[in-house]
């Protein structure tokens, strides 16, 4: 199959191939194949074929569970994440009428700001002695400060949202751009009201910008160690925290690894199905319009 | 004059909400920032640049920013040749894997950057690359070479292909038409991408955290500040961190693939 | 800026070498050739505790040598060995192990002996912490003492009024203000709360699988108890700054880093024991700079150099000649002036066999998962 192709597309293609192969193929295949090694007493690992990483995996309840948790709280994250963003989405696409590109621009402009400094305002937002605890209780509205805020469960939400919020604004906004003005008219021509428009028309119709920008969310909770190791609390554990943890604290890479794949498995499962409903939906639109 | 119309008003307001939750934790740091004391708290007493001048003293935070600088620098640069080259090789050529590797180069842009730190962390020792500054050097070029393959690759498949035929039919070389035909066409696109490219490696932790050896980059820093208690100073730095993004988005809208996501 | 160059330089080679599908011989032979006195130039990695390479006493060394003394801290001693396996032997020259791990690092064959001869203050250090045999092997020394102290319980004098016991920690008046360390070793204190040390001090590190159940039970009574586990002592400092927490476990240097903070925060051992620590400076097996690692330890064990060490870290420190240099305030900071009560009442710390059910069981605990 390669060998029609000319040299000059060699010369292009094979730097982009071999690095691909080197730094990120090869990493992948390596830690699917450590999955199933074993180790000693002082950690080192051992080459063999054995499925006990897995088994642990699927019979102890920290690992399964702490999976589940993280499941659960991705999607509230995501579903915080697209309830904050539609009405934004909604009101510069179809309400601002002028400096459209300056909010577009200020929506992802937070995209282009550090992490680590977007998790850093939570902290000290949140904390006993923090801004929002000092500042209720400047007003008077608290005597003392609420010391469930940050170290939290809650947190971490919270913190994550405001993280992921702008991945999730910017496909919905380009859906609802797409979407004609005309049709928008027409529904309401017909006698539909605000609010059935919006609901059988409009929606619908940015369903894969909805689905894009949930996927996005949900997928980068799903991997952060971060914001849980900084605003999380005694409660909180992620599943990333215990997949970071086998190969630092814990030093079980193996186990490390079977977590790692089936996280992959999972976040792979997850991309492909959106894919697919993605595509469902915009051909259904190809085929309204 | 329009009449008040509640459900606009509601929409504006739930819009402006948002909009504030965005901003609000943004520009608290930046407030803060100048806050002449050591404790975050509501209302400040004293305004200062005291922190900026802490900060300024702080060699080691000036040189994880220099060492991060280097790093986007150097990892965008190789990210670019490779990128485009690769870009222009699938859009000029038709081949069996085309899909798979398609598909291959997106995989560090959405898998989770844990995954793929702790894939380079178990493979890099085998060849002999202990972790180290060239470890994330190698970490991050190889996101920002997918990263800037999907921009340029997007662009090449809204070009207009006769251009390229026309120039050949006009007896130039491929060379020739590269230079005077293609490139001129994905500019944009190039310097769009580059400009990504090195915000997000200025950006990046999850892959970083994983190789980073001695010498921390500026986010693994102030992870680590933060990790050993609150220092105002992180309020300064972060502001300026604020101002460089401002200023590369702004540079960005202006050359950037408007129409391919960038994310 | 050089380094980086350097790496690009790596890179390159790494690349053209890989690319040709043969991998040439790394660049570990050219190093061994260096002139021994000629240090100028050279950075010394040392991959530490926090506060282990401090300005304060590394400075002195720099200047007499033109090298450069970098520090490198770590949070736990997985994370050490972590980074250690994973190819930063070559990084690192000097690491700074606690008991819990420096038998298995002399076991995994990634540090190398060290020649006493040439440490001149050896004999000066405390004869007992000398003695301990888990950096022994065949006859040779891995690892030379460097600081030692306690994991005891560290509370904030103004609300918590002379407690006597760990049992502080579970006092509902201290609901949601009490932190642990985010390590296995807060399964060695529920062992000492459930008595598990009283016959063997050894048998906390050797639990059997009932007794990790019933420790595990403790830690879970404990829970609703914890604001959070810290990762760092900064971040302990922290959170006791904001009084958001008002005991901990801890060591002595959140107490005297509070002290120069004006708060009211003390440290001492409970009636039910603690354990303790000892941290040795060793030398990684791959260094490239073995001439001047050794010329470090040299000089960071001798007596005025390890006084300034007690005073950057607040740790007690190997050398009791350095006494002499430090202000009686600093040796009761740093129990200096009491090593015999603090040696005697330490439980210390010995490598856990069974650490991956160790770290799994404080999963378990953090995850409140079976």
């Amino acid at each position: 199959m390669f060998l029609k192709l000319k040299p000059s597309f060699y010369l292009l293609f094979l730097p982009l191939a071999l690095w691909m192969l080197l730094f990120l193929v090869l990493p992948y295949t390596r830690v699917f194949i450590q999955s199933f090694y074993t180790i000693d007493d002082f950690g080192v690992l051992q080459p063999a074929l054995s499925f006990d990483s897995y088994k642990r995996f699927f019979t102890k309840e920290l690992y399964y569970f702490t999976l589940f948790k993280t499941f659960g709280l991705s999607a509230v994250v995501t579903a915080i994440a697209l309830i904050v963003s539609i009405p934004l989405a909604y009101y510069i696409a179809f309400k601002a009428t002028k400096n459209k590109t300056l909010l577009y621009t200020l929506i992802i402009l937070p995209l282009w700001v550090s992490y680590i400094v977007r998790a850093y305002a939570w902290k000290i937002i949140l904390g006993e002695e923090g801004i929002l605890n000092s500042f209720l209780q400047f007003i008077g509205f608290i005597d003392s400060p609420i010391s469930a805020l940050l170290y939290s469960d809650l947190a971490v939400v919270i913190g994550m949202v405001h993280i992921y919020t702008p991945f999730v604004l910017m496909p919905i906004y380009t859906s609802f751009e797409q979407i004609p003005t005309s049709l928008v008219e027409a529904s309401k021509d017909l006698g539909a009201n605000r609010f059935i428009t919006f609901f059988k028309v409009v929606l619908p119709l940015s369903l894969p910008g909805i689905i894009t920008g949930g996927t996005f969310a949900f997928v980068l909770s799903l991997g952060d160690f971060l914001a849980p190791n900084l605003l999380g609390g005694s409660n909180t554990l992620f599943i990333s925290n215990i997949f970071q943890n086998m190969f630092g604290t814990s030093n079980d890479k193996p186990l490390g690894s079977a977590i790692g794949i089936v996280l992959l498995v999972v976040v792979l499962f997850v991309l492909d199905m959106s894919s697919r409903a993605e595509k469902r939906y915009s051909s259904l639109n190809s085929d309204r319009t | 004059m329009k009449k008040f119309d509640a459900l606009n008003f509601m929409t504006g307001f739930l819009a402006f909400a948002v909009m504030f939750f965005i901003y609000f934790p943004m520009l608290i740091v930046v407030i803060y920032s100048f806050n002449a004391d050591t404790v975050n708290s509501f209302p400040i007493k004293h305004f200062s640049l005291k922190w900026y001048g802490v900060l300024i003293q702080n060699k080691t935070l000036l040189t994880s920013l220099k060492i991060s600088a280097l790093i986007g620098i150097f990892g965008t640069a190789v990210a670019l040749v490779i990128g485009t080259m690769g870009a222009l090789a699938m859009h000029k050529h038709n081949f069996k894997l085309k899909r798979f590797f398609e598909r291959i180069v997106l995989l560090p842009i959405t898998l989770p950057g844990i995954l793929t730190g702790i894939a380079m962390l178990s493979f890099f020792p085998l060849l002999g690359i202990s972790i180290s500054l060239t470890a994330v050097v190698i970490g991050h070029t190889t996101f920002l070479i997918c990263l800037v393959l999907t921009q340029v690759y997007a662009r090449f498949k809204r070009l207009d292909p006769y251009l390229e035929e026309a120039a050949a039919d006009l007896g130039s070389t491929p060379w020739q038409t590269f230079w005077k035909v293609t490139l001129p066409n994905i500019k944009t696109a190039i310097i769009g991408a580059s400009l990504l490219s090195f915000t997000l490696s200025l950006d990046e932790i999850p892959v970083t955290f994983f190789l980073i050896a001695r010498d921390n980059t500026l986010p693994i820093e102030i992870y680590t500040m933060l990790r050993r208690g609150i220092t105002p100073e992180v309020n300064a730095i972060s502001t300026i961190i604020f101002i460089i993004s401002l200023i590369a988005l702004i540079l960005s809208v202006k050359f950037g693939e408007r129409e391919t996501k960038i994310i | 800026m050089q380094k980086l160059f350097k790496s690009i330089a790596a890179i390159a080679l790494a690349f053209t070498t890989l690319s040709c599908g043969g991998g040439s011989e790394k660049k570990a032979e050219e190093s061994a050739e260096v002139a021994v006195t000629d240090f100028k130039g050279k950075t010394l990695s040392i991959l530490c505790w926090e506060g282990y390479a401090d300005t304060k006493f590394t400075k002195a060394f720099e200047d007499k040598y033109g090298c450069t003394v970098k520090g490198v801290y770590f949070g736990s001693s997985d994370e050490l060995i972590a980074k250690l396996t994973a190819g930063g032997g070559e990084v690192y020259d000097i690491v700074t192990p606690s008991p819990d791990m420096a038998q298995a690092l002399v076991e995994k064959d990634l540090v190398q002996p060290i020649d006493l001869t040439k440490i001149t203050h050896y004999d000066s250090l405390g004869a007992k912490l000398r003695s301990m045999q888990d950096v022994v092997k065949d006859g040779k020394t891995y690892g030379v003492p460097f600081t030692w102290g306690p994991d005891y319980l560290v509370y904030n004098a103004d609300v918590i009024k002379d407690p006597t016991s760990w049992n502080v920690l579970f006092d509902p008046k201290n609901k949601g203000k009490i932190a642990l360390w985010d390590d296995i070793s807060s399964l060695y204190l529920a062992g000492i709360l459930l008595g598990y040390d009283k016959t063997d001090k050894g048998a906390i590190y050797n639990m059997n699988e009932e007794q990790l159940a019933a420790v595990k039970k403790k830690l879970m009574e404990l829970k609703p108890q914890i604001r959070k586990y810290w990762a760092t002592a900064g971040e302990l400092d922290n959170m006791m700054k904001n009084k958001e927490v008002v005991a901990a476990i801890g060591w002595p240097l959140t107490p005297a880093t509070l002290k120069k903070d004006g708060m009211n925060v003390k440290g001492m051992i409970p009636v039910e024991g603690a354990t303790g620590w000892i941290d040795r400076l060793m030398i990684t097996k791959s260094t490239t700079n073995k001439d001047l690692a050794v010329a470090w330890i040299d000089y960071i064990t001798k007596a005025e150099n390890m006084a300034k060490v007690a005073e950057a870290t607040n740790y007690s420190v190997a050398n009791e000649g350095a006494k002499a240099y430090m202000s009686p305030e600093l040796q009761e900071i740093t129990q200096m002036n009491n090593t015999t009560y603090y040696f005697e009442k330490l439980n210390f710390w010995q490598y856990v066999k069974n650490r991956k059910r160790y770290n799994e069981i404080w999963n378990e605990v953090k995850g409140g998962t079976k």
